[in-house]
């Protein structure tokens, strides 16, 4: 090769500048937040570390708050790679809950080796029923995925304060939650004394599944020709509505399934505030993770430290909650310009 | 000897790690004809586009008229009377012949329209550029758009003129016109430049010759010096592959028949009418006709990504009209198509990837993707059509527009080779490559007449589908409204039957 040609492909080493810089800029900013706040900057920077994964308990709060995020961002990425853009993550996880939750409500007396998988089962059926509209209003009638997945967000949430608070409310707690479901239905613990759940387990199956779906088969090279350049990809005798379709599937099913580890591993019940706002978030995860399976895994790990790890900030700096989150915003930003920078350098 | 008008010393520019322009020299004489030969990728548009205020050069000098000039904007280009007519027209559709002449010179807010009309008619009848001023561009011919071009750049003063490959989309007729204009101009005290890869236009129109290769000029010589071989020698840097030549291989057997076939687009745009063809194995059939008569929806009714209103597509006897893509492509239809980067590629994905396109259902029949055979196969195709590119495993994004379009002449040839593919359907399959490339590609496609293939070739180069047809069809308005047999090939019969439709016969 000569130096010129080797000159057009720079390194992949180089890359990893920007984000470097994004995460130093934004400590820079953490730093001078808290100090104006009047709180000491090494405590909290301590903090946050303690709070995430230096304790027992951190560690299993980021596992657990890992989980969704993982598959939520591996859900968003494997859709950008088959060309389409779920932004109705949300949605999915609400409707994977809902049915999780029906059926564990009914599983009452029924072993935990048959429970445990029927209701994450429920939850991937009902992400994937939830994305199989959409999917056939694009594949069909090319109506843009974007409007539908998040018109059917609303319609998901609504369904849950409906259920929440109506039919299946919890008389007891007098909040939008519902009864809890059956005990042999809970997922079982991963590290009990930190109360981490086996959910972390599941989702790092998934997200090793879908890489393998999309490397090592032919569909999955489909889908990937498909969203890189869907003209191409016909003439190259792809069914590409076909392929479309699926991937926004499944997109939806691993929603469905995070809808379900959460019901089943976390709150043992619906609530209406299962998803503080996880569908933004995979989003944002799959685009840092630059829509690459294994760059989501690493983008919700950092996610889940930058939630927990933050949220510790109003008790070891004392910052009120609302600054947490101008905090976390913050960091986010310098992320998505180092991951633009990078793009355009 | 006379000052030159323009005098390009030591000229150098980089495009990041790319140098385009390796310390250029280039001199146009007044009133001359200058043509400036080269490889795609040779750098004679690059220099030209510094000239005309486009590029900023890192290096080098330019002299006008014998003082030094700094071009730091087309604008400055303007004011020394530099024009130039770029290959893809920079014409505003919907506006007349007219308004695109006085574009961005209409002077003052109110829009001086007798002036400049009667300033333009001047010009149009002192160099016999005859336009049809009132009518919209884009419903204008070709050849008539590039004479608006020409007018554009006269009209805002240039003395300088230069054309970039500017026969690409003409037919003979039109080419004969534009020469005829050119020396007009020339007569007229204007110097032209006139940038080509195309040494038989050179040698008829020019007065003299700057050769250029790797962004540096390897000569300059008068026409009646200059002998093609040595033009050719100069261009591509060692003497130039024999041509090919197509034999008359073919069998009698009908491989594809286009049957009466019409198609009509979302907007109820008529494409092919009642469009009938055949092709044998061991031919190749060119098609000929002006862009935007029909060759695409051609292509695309016989690869299947059209589905016709009527009529019917047999291939080997058998109807496959109805059938996808996907099982005309098992029965053996291979396809170039015709945009490589918007139809062809998967820009993100690897070489090796975009290689298997395709052909994946054959050959990974278990639904595994085997990356080491698609990679084996890549290594293969690397070596063979030269492409240049890091390997396999790079995006194909990142190769240059030639080595795209031999990644996608690669594939349809692995598709021909791997699936015994019997009929291949390439648009354009030679646009953009250099001479032993293209004289490459020529051998592959006889080479796979003679195996028993046959060839539909949609092409505008008039001159290739002359050396490579057994057969040449005339496409115009959706229809074949000529056949020419190769002993009875006739290049402006064919042309005026490109142009002026069947009446013309």
């Amino acid at each position: 090769m000569t130096s010129e040609t080797r000159g057009l492909f720079r390194s992949r080493a180089g890359d990893l500048w920007p984000y470097v810089g994004g995460i130093v800029l934004a400590l820079v900013v953490l730093a001078s937040f808290v100090r104006a706040a009047g709180g000491d900057v090494a405590a909290a920077l301590g903090g946050i570390v303690r709070a995430s994964f230096g304790s027992a308990v951190g560690l299993g709060q980021t596992l657990n708050k890992a989980t969704p995020l993982m598959l939520g961002g591996v859900a968003v990425a494997v859709g950008m790679r088959g060309g389409v853009f779920n932004i109705g993550v949300d949605g999915q996880i609400y409707m994977g809950a809902v049915l999780a939750a029906g059926l564990g409500l009914g599983l009452v007396g029924v072993p935990p080796l048959v429970a445990v998988p029927a209701i994450l089962c429920a939850g991937v059926v009902g992400g994937a029923v939830w994305g199989a509209a959409p999917a056939l209003l694009r594949a069909r009638y090319g109506v843009s995925e974007i409007f539908v997945t998040v018109m059917l967000n609303f319609i998901a949430l609504f369904f849950v304060e409906y259920l929440s608070t109506g039919p299946w409310n919890d008389p007891l707690a007098g909040e939008a939650i519902t009864r809890p479901i059956a005990p042999s239905a809970h997922l079982p613990m991963l590290l009990a004394r930190a109360g981490a759940h086996a959910g972390i387990l599941l989702a790092l199956a998934a997200a090793a599944a879908v890489w393998a779906l999309l490397y090592r088969t032919v569909l999955g090279y489909e889908i990937r020709a498909v969203g890189d350049n869907p003209t191409a990809a016909r003439l190259g005798g792809v069914p590409v509505e076909r392929r479309i379709a699926f991937v926004l599937v499944l997109s939806s099913a691993l929603a469905g399934l995070a809808g379900a580890i959460e019901v089943a591993g976390f709150h043992t019940r619906l609530i209406l505030g299962l998803s503080p706002g996880y569908g933004v978030m995979s989003i944002l995860i799959a685009v840092l993770g630059r829509r690459t399976v294994p760059g989501a895994v690493v983008g919700s790990v950092f996610f889940a430290v930058l939630v927990v790890g933050s949220d510790s900030l109003q008790r070891s700096a004392g910052l009120p909650a609302s600054g947490v989150f101008v905090l976390q915003a913050a960091i986010l930003l310098f992320l998505l310009a180092a991951e633009g920078i990078r793009r355009t350098a | 000897m006379t000052e030159p008008v323009v005098r390009m010393q030591g000229i150098t520019k980089r495009f990041g790690p790319v140098t385009a322009l390796d310390g250029a020299d280039f001199e146009l004489l007044p009133g001359e004809i200058h043509a400036l030969l080269g490889e795609n990728g040779a750098g004679k548009t690059t220099l030209m586009n510094v000239l005309s205020g486009i590029y900023r050069p890192d290096g080098g000098t330019v002299h006008v008229d014998g003082r030094p000039v700094r071009i730091r904007s087309p604008r400055d280009a303007v004011r020394l009377g530099i024009g130039m007519v770029h290959q893809h027209f920079e014409l505003v559709g919907h506006l007349t012949a007219l308004e695109n002449i006085v574009l961005g010179r209409e002077g003052g807010v109110v829009l001086a329209h007798d002036r400049l009309r009667q300033e333009v008619e001047t010009l149009v009848g002192r160099f016999g550029l005859s336009v049809p001023l009132d009518q919209k561009v884009r419903a204008l011919p070709v050849g008539v758009q590039q004479k608006v071009e020409i007018l554009k750049a006269l009209h805002r003063g240039a003395r300088v003129l230069i054309l970039d490959e500017p026969t690409t989309l003409l037919t003979p007729q039109e080419v004969d016109g534009l020469f005829g204009t050119i020396r007009r101009l020339v007569e007229a005290g204007l110097s032209v430049v006139f940038i080509t890869h195309k040494i038989g236009e050179v040698l008829r129109v020019s007065d003299r010759i700057t050769v250029m290769r790797r962004g540096r000029r390897v000569a300059t010589v008068c026409r009646a010096a200059a002998r093609a071989e040595d033009l050719v020698t100069w261009m591509i840097g060692t003497t130039p592959p024999e041509p090919v030549r197509k034999e008359a291989c073919g069998s009698g057997h009908v491989l594809l028949e286009v049957r009466e076939v019409s198609t009509q687009d979302a907007r109820a745009q008529v494409g092919l009418r009642r469009c009938s063809l055949t092709v044998g194995a061991g031919e190749i059939v060119g098609i000929a006709g002006v862009a935007g008569n029909g060759q695409r929806e051609l292509a695309g009714v016989i690869v299947g990504t059209l589905m016709p209103t009527s009529g019917d597509i047999l291939l080997d006897g058998r109807p496959i009209t109805r059938l996808s893509i996907r099982e005309r492509l098992r029965l053996g239809i291979s396809f170039v198509p015709e945009d490589r980067v918007r139809e062809g590629i998967l820009p993100h994905l690897s070489v090796a990837e975009n290689l298997v396109l395709g052909l994946h259902p054959v050959l990974f029949p278990s639904g595994r993707y085997e990356a080491t055979i698609a990679r084996g196969l890549a290594q293969q195709a690397i070596a063979e059509f030269r492409i240049v590119c890091p390997g396999p495993d790079a995006p194909a994004g990142t190769l240059s527009g030639g080595n795209l379009q031999k990644l996608v002449t690669a594939r349809a040839f692995l598709l021909t080779e791997q699936l015994g593919a019997r009929l291949l359907v390439a648009l354009n399959p030679t646009r953009g490559l250099d001479v032993p490339s293209t004289e490459f590609v020529h051998r592959k496609l006889v080479e796979f007449c003679v195996r028993g293939g046959g060839v539909l070739l949609v092409s505008e180069d008039l001159d290739e589908l002359l050396k490579l047809s057994d057969r040449i069809a005339v496409l115009d308005r959706g229809t074949v409204v000529g056949t020419f047999e190769r002993q009875a090939f006739d290049p402006y019969a064919i042309g005026r039957l490109m142009t002026e439709g069947p009446e013309a016969a």
